[in-house]
């Protein structure tokens, strides 16, 4: 028995299998580091397989092979997870199926099949993934899928399967738009939630280690936008983002401490309430970040001490909030087991951390000239400020304090704080970010504006916030840190001159990065949190606030029914369009004779047909004779002269009855 | 032939489409993904937008059906569809289809420059005469979730002839003139001369040698003692069932015409004169064919058979 060869048993023909397997090929290698890769690979495998098969003549793979494949996929997931439930095993069984159809695509109904698992696939990429730069990805997935049905059912090759793909997608649009902006929007109460996602910002952590941030600040994705929609915009020296409150204290270590009593909310704060929106990129933690210091609520966040906002569950979608602020503390009590937490003291300090901070408190110094004099140590103490300190060790402090001196805000801010314990002032570390750029509309945050900084409480002002980086290098705090890394040639380039065709190539690069940062806040203000109530919004924007779910429905559907009928209408007009005037003049003809029970028969020339139907219709004989004549002179004998004739003859035709 | 209109239908896969928008949707629900929501409208609306082309590109394309060669039951019938484009338009992806016999054959592009020509090879398991065939042209064009499909009710009376079988003898030739005379001199085995050839008639008496002498074509006769007639009569066989009969009567006419025998026809419903010759042999079995199935006793599907949307009628 001779082997099936695998393109003498498939009528899929290779370019549309190319593509929908192109796409497919592209989801799998999205999902790469989502879950264990075995079985991409095996997707990858059963691609290459199939287009070599096309190559090389390879055989089809039999039944038995197959099930073999099936039965040893479904054992490995089970081995490799343990268990069947779950979105993980379920994917990967979905990819174990789709190499399997990979394999047996041998006519229109499988390629179809295949064609609509690659829909699903994308799918199951947005489950991880809903940045712009993804979303586009997958888009184009949709659109090679898209292409390849039409290649597959027009047979004429590629070009004109995209030109036909293209034509469709822009005629799909305002139905798309239609949808996506009136469909009613439902919360279904379900929360679908996935593993941590590999692409999710590290926001910072709920501790903070020497370095911690500094790696941070080495990235350049947004951390958050923020919009002012009151236009209140506040100095760029008061965008500090609250964000995470540290309170036990380990030397250069800062961890996050227990459950603490919040401070009472409301009347503790002076000063304009600044409204911020804030869409706040996926970083796996809770925090919430808001103008320093946040004053009202938001739904569904937590307050916790030290005034830090968290959400109930790990941001693993881009979360768009409200939030107001106020810049100016007018707190004047705290809670006494906040009191003894920021009072704890590292476990071991040595006699030079004592010395030092003994000698701020001679003469009886207040708490207030204690801080002063700190601020002062590390003005004038030849501190470095740099990304990349090095490590510092277990006692770290004492190294950093009194040897190297050379760190980033984090070591300033844990060591400041430290300090000022140690001098028996109540103090606090907060992470967060610092500045941003304002883009006209919103202020971007970059993961490298993470900061760190220090609060210490004094007696009648309350939580004081003091930035021991802006002592050291005070540019960083006024100018951000990318442009203060570049003027102190730290940069990637290593401090060389730089050309002017590489500024010029930096400015391109800055504009371009910004557009892409305009589109992606578009992209998750519009589309990723377009919800239930920003639809009420707009929909009560437009003014129809009153129409109930079941009437835009209805809309809808009549709205799909215009759309497809109209451009039905359409389709059939621009196809009557390619007959010349007679042409249309004699098509309307025999439609009217055809309406009254005398169809043309196709052999049937002008003249013989008007004939026949004067016999079957003897009420407009006469004209239907003439018209016959008349057509057969415009078509056969000297056009121009006779079109007018024709439709006059026509238009008689279609009045007598 | 009636002028069909272009009927839309959804295809079984998509209502697996249906399915993964329905997964969208949930998980755009489910995870408040605007992007979820906005992939499964996209498909939705791409979906939505392919229904014209669908609409458009199977509009206006025509299909015919050219004589059909008579065959008997169990063999195939070869029908030869053509299709014709409309005026100046292209049609893609077409497929002719006949539902009844569960047909479907892929025909790519339809061009009005090129009509096309299939030749479709259909089991003909019933005797019959038929009205014609009821076929259609589909299309899925351009995604394939829906589909476009236009039925053409074609005119086209042709023959299923019973199947020949029985194991019965011949009857014995009987001169007419005995009996009752049907004033047709019949054929017989001594050669009588030379005639002309008419247009239709059989090659088979062709004087081929004389043509190959340059005479124009010329049919031999014959004559003699070949005026005994076979007379081949539906009351000679009560024993058997109606459409076993059939079969038998027409592995007799088969038989008869194979021994050069002239031979007449005796149906309840139709008299055959005496005669022989293949216009004569094809007669006999359309009669045959076309004999009303009885009311009771017959099995359904004789009259209602599976593709054909006229069943057997009477003889005209």
């Amino acid at each position: 028995m001779t082997k099936r060869r695998l393109e003498s048993t498939s009528t899929v023909a290779a370019v549309p299998l190319a593509l929908t397997s192109a796409g497919i090929a592209l989801s799998g290698a999205m999902l790469l580091g989502q879950f264990t890769s075995w079985p991409v690979f095996l997707l990858f495998a059963t691609l290459c397989y199939r287009f070599l098969g096309y190559r090389f003549h390879l055989p089809a793979p039999s039944q038995w092979v197959k099930i073999a494949l099936l039965c040893a996929g479904v054992v490995a997931v089970e081995v490799s997870n343990g268990t069947f439930a779950g979105v993980q095993p379920g994917l990967e069984i979905l990819f174990v199926l789709v190499s399997l159809k990979l394999l047996e695509t041998h006519r229109a109904r499988d390629f179809q099949v295949l064609t609509i698992l690659g829909y699903f696939l994308a799918l199951c990429d947005l489950l991880f993934y809903q940045d712009l730069s993804h979303g586009l990805c997958i888009g184009f997935m949709v659109c090679l899928e898209t292409a390849a049905l039409v290649r597959f059912h027009q047979d004429e090759g590629i070009g004109n399967a995209i030109r036909t793909s293209f034509w469709i997608a822009m005629q799909a649009v305002p139905m798309i738009v239609l949808l996506y902006v009136f469909v009613p929007r439902l919360s279904t109460g379900i929360r679908l939630q996935f593993g941590p996602s590999a692409q999710a910002n590290i926001g910072p952590p709920d501790r903070m280690d020497p370095g911690s941030i500094a790696a941070l600040a080495s990235q350049h994705g947004s951390a958050f936008w923020a919009a002012f929609p009151d236009g209140n915009i506040p100095a760029e020296l008061d965008l500090y983002w609250r964000g995470l409150v540290l309170w036990r204290c380990d030397g250069l270590t800062w961890v996050r401490g227990g459950n603490l009593t919040p401070e009472r909310r409301g009347a503790i704060f002076d000063g304009e309430l600044i409204h911020q929106t804030i869409i706040l990129q996926p970083h796996m933690g809770s925090c919430l970040y808001a103008l320093d210091r946040p004053s009202s609520a938001v739904p569904g966040a937590i307050y916790e001490a030290g005034d830090s906002l968290h959400s109930q569950r790990p941001v693993s979608l881009p979360t768009l909030y409200e939030v107001y602020s106020q810049l100016r503390d007018r707190e004047r009590s705290i809670p006494s087991d906040q009191l003894r937490m920021a009072l704890q003291k590292p476990g071991r300090i040595s006699p030079e951390v004592q010395a030092l901070v003994q000698g701020w408190r001679q003469d009886g110094a207040d708490d207030a000239r204690v801080v002063r004099s700190a601020v002062g140590f590390f003005r004038g103490g030849k501190f470095t400020y740099s990304l990349t300190p090095g490590t510092y060790s277990e006692e770290g402090l004492d190294e950093f304090l009194f040897k190297r001196r050379i760190g980033f805000c984090e070591h300033y801010a844990a060591a400041f704080a430290t300090l000022m314990r140690v001098a028996g002032i109540p103090s606090r570390v907060v992470l967060g970010f610092h500045g941003g750029d304002f883009t006209g509309v919103y202020i971007n945050v970059r993961q490298s504006d993470a900061h760190a900084w220090c609060e210490v409480w004094l007696k009648n002002k309350g939580w004081l916030r003091i930035d021991p980086t802006s002592a050291i290098a005070p540019e960083r705090i006024t100018s951000g840190l990318e442009s203060f890394l570049e003027k102190h040639g730290a940069s990637a380039d290593g401090g060389r001159p730089v050309s002017p065709a590489a500024t010029e190539w930096r400015r391109f690069a800055d504009g371009t990065r910004l557009m892409w940062d305009q589109l992606t806040y578009q992209w998750d203000l519009r589309v990723l949190n377009y919800d239930e109530g920003r639809q009420r919004g707009l929909i009560s924007s437009i003014g129809l606030a009153a129409w109930r779910p079941d009437q835009f429905g209805l809309a809808l559907i009549l709205a799909g029914a215009v759309f497809v009928g109209g451009a039905m209408l359409w389709l059939a007009h621009v196809r009557r369009g390619s007959l010349d005037p007679a042409g249309r003049l004699y098509s309307r003809l025999c439609a009217l004779l055809a309406a009254r029970g005398v169809a043309r028969h196709p052999w049937e020339g002008p003249i013989a047909f008007s004939q026949r139907a004067a016999e079957a219709l003897p009420n407009c004989a006469e004209q239907i004779i003439a018209a016959g004549y008349t057509y057969a002179l415009c078509r056969y004998g000297r056009e121009g002269a006779h079109v007018k004739k024709l439709a006059n003859w026509v238009r008689l035709v279609r009045k007598a009855r | 032939m009636t002028q069909p209109g272009t009927r839309l239908r959804l295809q079984g896969n998509g209502w697996g489409l249906l399915a993964v928008m329905a997964a969208m949707w949930y998980v755009g629900a489910g995870q408040s993904n605007g992007a979820a929501y906005l992939l499964c409208f996209t498909v939705a609306g791409v979906a939505l937008a392919s229904i014209p082309h669908t609409w458009a590109n199977l509009r206006g394309a025509q299909l015919h059906l050219g004589a059909v060669e008579p065959v008997f039951a169990g063999q195939d019938l070869t029908m030869r569809f053509s299709i014709e484009a409309r005026p100046r338009g292209r049609h893609s992806s077409v497929s002719l289809a006949i539902p009844g016999a569960a047909y479907v054959q892929r025909l790519g592009i339809i061009d009005s420059e090129a009509p096309r020509g299939v030749e479709a090879s259909l089991p003909a398991p019933v005797r019959g005469r038929f009205e014609g065939v009821r076929a259609g042209l589909q299309s899925g064009f351009p995604l394939g979730f829906f589909q476009a499909r236009r039925m053409f009710e074609l005119r086209q009376p042709y023959y299923v002839y019973p199947a020949p079988s029985g194991a019965l003898p011949l009857p014995i030739a009987s001169d007419p003139r005995e009996g009752a005379d049907f004033g047709i001199r019949a054929e017989g085995d001594d050669f009588a001369g030379v005639r002309e050839w008419r247009a239709g008639e059989s090659m088979r008496h062709v004087d081929w040698k004389a043509a190959a002498r340059g005479h124009p074509l010329q049919v031999k006769q014959w004559d003699g003692a070949g005026s005994d007639v076979v007379c081949l009569a539906w009351e000679r066989l009560p024993s058997l069932a109606r459409e076993e009969r059939l079969s038998q009567l027409a592995a007799w006419v088969l038989m008869a015409e194979q021994s050069g025998a002239a031979y007449s026809l005796q149906l309840p419903e139709a008299q055959i004169a005496p005669s022989r010759g293949e216009n004569h042999m094809h007669q006999c079995l359309r009669a045959l064919a076309s004999l009303q199935p009885s009311p009771n006793g017959v099995p359904s599907r004789f009259r209602k058979p599976r593709f054909r949307f006229n069943t057997a009628a009477p003889n005209d």
